[in-house]
């Protein structure tokens, strides 16, 4: 390129070519995020390893790690917490990309009527789905006066039942439209000319779907449905209300050790905490490496800089 | 530094990350002068329009306006005032609104700005547009608007930043001359920045050619024309016809042995040039001098023009646009003649070569 | 047609959940096997309205940790939103990675964290350490919705309003904030139903004192009175869809919203 052709791309700049003050206005943001969440993950580490706490004499120890690595009862939870993260965000992403797709060629009305659900908070779909799929609910009612069912226990258990289908349930209705709304955004920022263009070239629907408009989505659905793993491994209550009663999932196994009265299972909640944390962090490294490895490289995330 | 100059920029340099973007420009505009900087798109010129305006910080160098130096000045305390392609005109506000928008910064009054909009509104020609939504106007009145809310505030320089190049062509011509009309009615000197050199030669009283991030030759549109100062300026204001030669003076040795005459005295190897329409074709030698025997090779009607293609004897080729009436067919022989005043030369050994510029031409 | 149909079903579906919720919000003894109740009662709601009622208190808490935490995401994030959507400067990717770590990953260890320092600061179990701590979900949302806003913004706008005489702090309250504010309206809203919504932060350091309505919805569910339940929740809806509906056109702001989709 030419140094005429570079700057060329030097568009109407008003004042902007100085990159310090680029760094004085992500300042503000950027140390409170730093400081809260980086400053509370440090401070968690030193009391998981004894350096700072209640208990324990200051010294470092590791055991609060070995307690909780060394638990059954961990590894029954990550593996169910893996299972209901990963199942409720591949399903999701599926259905709100149809759902996305449906929506593009419908009015305003339909895309806002699927979006009232965001606003509402997780506790009050919790009461409704448990208002709903007990087995004293509104659809165990309707099946029996529709006959189908006799009595209330002959109604499937599906809240606080071993397959955590309640809870599933719950994410999917949350999270669905949360991430319709995102790749419906993307969806209308793609030119429809280059759908248009694709057909002229022979595509039918179906490869035009696949070849174009897919890997012109694969950004947003990259990045919806990362936003949405990471919430739904880390909820707490949606699980503590609506899921199975044992195991249960990892955060609530952190909150039970926490409000342990034996402070000592203090420093094992943390621990479990902390290792939390590492395992959403190098499961969403994972996805976005094995997502396409562009937006791996142009994030300067983990080793290649 | 001549005392007449208006606005004088003197030395201006910018650079971006290290690569230089304006060298060392020195550029004079009188009181009242419309002024075109023309240049390839990355040239340099909208950073030179923005060093102007203060909108970024130059290197080095200063601006002088009106005998008042520029140097650490900001955008709004610089007395000019900027017209950007796309009009931009606020569209939080009304047509009224966008054009008293200056006003009301200076803290005129209400009832004074709006009667000043209204009558700005008018010398535009949109009278009653003045409660109208930007989003309601097209694309040629939102820059009539624009142009308005700039020369209301009187500004002491008026810059231009391409601003017909948004417009469909017909568009074009209307607003070249209501600019033109409205620089004449108020006396505004203009700065304006243009990649089309039709646009500048139209617009402008003297135009400065810029390549590069440089002015390569500051005068008026006839002369660079006519009287270009290498082969890259020639070919960017549509220069195709260039020949080798020995200049004595007033005379031109070909290699071919062929000599010519011309009214620009020069001296040593020289690349001749001179433009396509300036060319005369003959039947017959009518007049003995400046008279090349020549074979038409190719002929090209262009609605206006006939486009011929000519080839000398000693392999010598040409282009020369004549009247449509001029009848040649392909194959066919002549004589052209190439007028002393209008044959040029500069030294060949100045030439730079600059293929970005013919890129441009083409494109 | 079959796409009408389809979408009217799924939105049914959705819509699904509330209609239990709705109809005990007014029922009285309404048990298994009846479909409809067979009372109806207005004793729920009276519960959830009457003087110094704890609904009413939650509610009121609710609303001011919501509005303060999302006044201060807005102050962070507008100049922030500004660096990341038209600057260009190294180690960006790395401050967009940083800044959306707090919603991608569990805030359980971080929060175990902070509780410790807010207890020796005095500040567990108050309205300031909750307001503190709601803004780990809404700075980055908010950033991350106006980065995205002003990567649509000319700033042609801007250079233009210099030149016509306005300074930096003219240019900022007559034009740029006027342009962005469809925007800002949807970072606020996000910003707001989070910090309205959330539940996990307040539970660990509002240390039972800090009674926002999501706290107060949980006791509530862990209790046995659905028709109370259904009308706390009810009323936990209603600031949430009134400020939806309030800023349903901006959410069409597919610039803003896309924002979340390029994280």
């Amino acid at each position: 390129m030419t140094p005429a052709a570079r700057l060329k791309n030097a568009r109407w700049a008003g004042l902007r070519d100085v990159s310090w003050r680029a760094y004085l206005l992500v300042l503000p943001a950027l140390s409170l995020v730093l400081l809260l969440f980086g400053g509370g993950l440090g401070l968690a580490f030193l009391q998981s390893v004894g350096l700072l706490g209640l208990t324990g004499d200051g010294s470092l120890s590791l055991a609060a790690y070995g307690e909780a690595l060394g638990s059954s009862q961990f590894w029954r939870s990550l593996g169910l917490s893996l299972y209901i993260a990963l199942t409720t965000t591949a399903l999701s992403t599926v259905l709100s990309i149809g759902l996305a797709l449906l929506l593009r060629g419908a009015g305003r009305w339909a895309s806002f009527a699927c979006q009232l659900t965001l606003p509402i908070p997780h506790l009050v779909g919790i009461a409704g789905i448990l208002l709903l799929l007990s087995p004293s609910g509104l659809i165990s009612r309707l099946l029996y006066t529709l006959g189908w069912i006799s009595t209330d226990q002959d109604f499937p258990l599906l809240v606080n039942d071993p397959a955590n289908i309640g809870v599933m349930t719950h994410f999917l209705w949350k999270e669905i439209p949360f991430m319709t709304l995102i790749l419906l955004a993307v969806l209308r920022g793609i030119r429809p000319e280059l759908a248009m263009q694709a057909r002229a070239l022979g595509a039918s629907p179906w490869q035009c779907f696949w070849q174009v408009t897919l890997p012109l989505l694969q950004p947003g659905i990259v990045s919806a449905s990362l936003i949405v793993f990471g919430f739904i491994f880390g909820n707490f209550e949606v699980p503590f209300l609506l899921g199975s009663t044992y195991p249960r999932t990892l955060p609530i196994l952190v909150y039970q050790a926490f409000t342990n009265v034996d402070l000592n299972q203090r420093s094992v909640a943390i621990a479990l905490g902390l290792l939390l944390s590492l395992i959403s962090i190098s499961l969403i490294a994972l996805y976005l490496w094995l997502g396409s490895g562009q937006p791996f490289r142009r994030r300067n995330f983990g080793g290649q800089r | 530094m001549s005392e007449l100059a208006y606005c004088a920029i003197q030395n201006l340099t910018k650079r971006f990350r290290g690569v230089p973007a304006v060298g060392d420009l020195w550029l004079e505009i009188r009181r009242g002068e419309r002024l075109a900087l023309l240049g390839p798109s990355g040239c340099g010129k909208s950073t030179t329009l923005q060093l102007i305006a203060g909108l970024l910080a130059p290197d080095s160098g200063q601006i002088v306006l009106n005998g008042r130096s520029l140097v650490g000045v900001p955008p709004e305390r610089r007395e000019m005032a900027l017209v950007l392609q796309r009009g931009l005109l606020f569209p939080h506000l009304s047509v009224g609104e966008n054009v008293a928008f200056g006003l009301k910064l200076r803290g005129v009054n209400r009832a004074e700005r709006e009667a000043q909009a209204l009558a700005m509104l008018a010398q535009v020609q949109l009278s009653g547009f003045e409660n109208r939504r930007p989003a309601e106007l097209s694309g040629g009145q939102a820059q009539r608007v624009a142009l308005a809310r700039s020369l209301v505030i009187r500004p002491k320089l008026l810059l231009l930043d391409e601003p017909l190049s948004a417009l469909d062509a017909n568009l074009r011509s209307d607003m070249q001359n209501l600019i033109l009309q409205l620089q004449a009615e108020t006396g505004v000197t203009m700065l304006v920045v243009t990649h089309d050199q039709s646009e500048a030669v139209v617009m402008a009283h003297r135009i400065a050619l810029m390549f590069d991030g440089c002015l390569r030759q500051v005068d008026t549109p006839e002369a660079l024309y006519q009287q270009p100062s290498d082969a890259t300026v020639a070919r960017f204001f549509g220069g195709v016809n260039f020949f080798e030669a020995i200049a004595e003076q007033h005379c031109l040795r070909l290699s071919g042995g062929n000599r010519l005459t011309t009214d620009h005295p020069q001296h040593g190897p020289v690349q001749v040039t001179i433009r396509p329409e300036r060319i005369h074709l003959l039947a017959e030698p009518i007049c003995g001098i400046n008279l090349l025997p020549v074979t038409i090779t190719q002929s090209r009607f262009t609605g206006t023009q006939r486009h011929l293609a000519l080839k000398t004897p000693t392999g010598l080729e040409l282009q020369a646009w004549v009247p449509p009436g001029q009848s040649f067919t392909v194959g066919e022989s002549a004589f052209a003649h190439l007028p002393a005043d209008a044959l040029w030369s500069f030294p060949s050994a100045n030439e730079p070569s600059l293929p970005d510029a013919v890129a441009i031409r083409g494109g | 047609m079959i796409r009408r149909t389809l979408l009217i079903l799924i939105i049914a579906t959705l819509f699904l959940p509330f209609l239990p919720l709705l109809v005990w919000s007014v029922a009285q003894g309404w048990y298994f096997p009846q479909l409809v109740p067979q009372q109806g009662t207005g004793a729920h709601w009276a519960a959830v309205v009457a003087p110094g009622s704890r609904v009413l208190q939650g509610f009121g808490q609710s609303l001011v940790i919501a509005a303060l935490s999302t006044a201060l995401a807005l102050a962070v994030g507008l100049p922030a939103g500004r660096a990341l959507g038209l600057m260009a400067f190294p180690g960006k990717g790395a401050i967009k990675l940083v800044l959306l770590l707090p919603i991608i990953v569990s805030p359980l260890a971080t929060l175990m964290g902070i509780q410790f320092v807010l207890i020796r600061l005095g500040l567990n179990g108050t309205l300031a350490g909750v307001v503190l701590v709601h803004l780990l979900p809404t700075i980055p949302y908010m950033t991350l919705v106006l980065s995205s806003v002003y990567a649509n913004f000319d700033t042609g706008y801007e250079a233009q309003a210099r030149s016509l005489g306005a300074t930096p702090t003219q240019v900022l309250w007559q034009v740029t904030l006027p342009l962005i504010a469809p925007g800002i309206v949807v970072g606020a809203l996000f910003a707001f139903l989070i910090s309205w919504n959330e539940f996990l932060l307040t539970f660990f350091v509002g240390g039972g004192r800090v009674l926002t309505l999501p706290m107060i919805l949980f006791t509530s569910l862990q209790g046995g009175n659905q028709g109370l339940t259904a009308a706390i929740a009810v009323t936990s809806v209603i600031p949430a869809l009134i400020f939806l509906l309030f800023s349903s056109r901006a959410l069409q702001d597919d610039a803003a919203i896309g924002g979340l989709g390029d994280v």
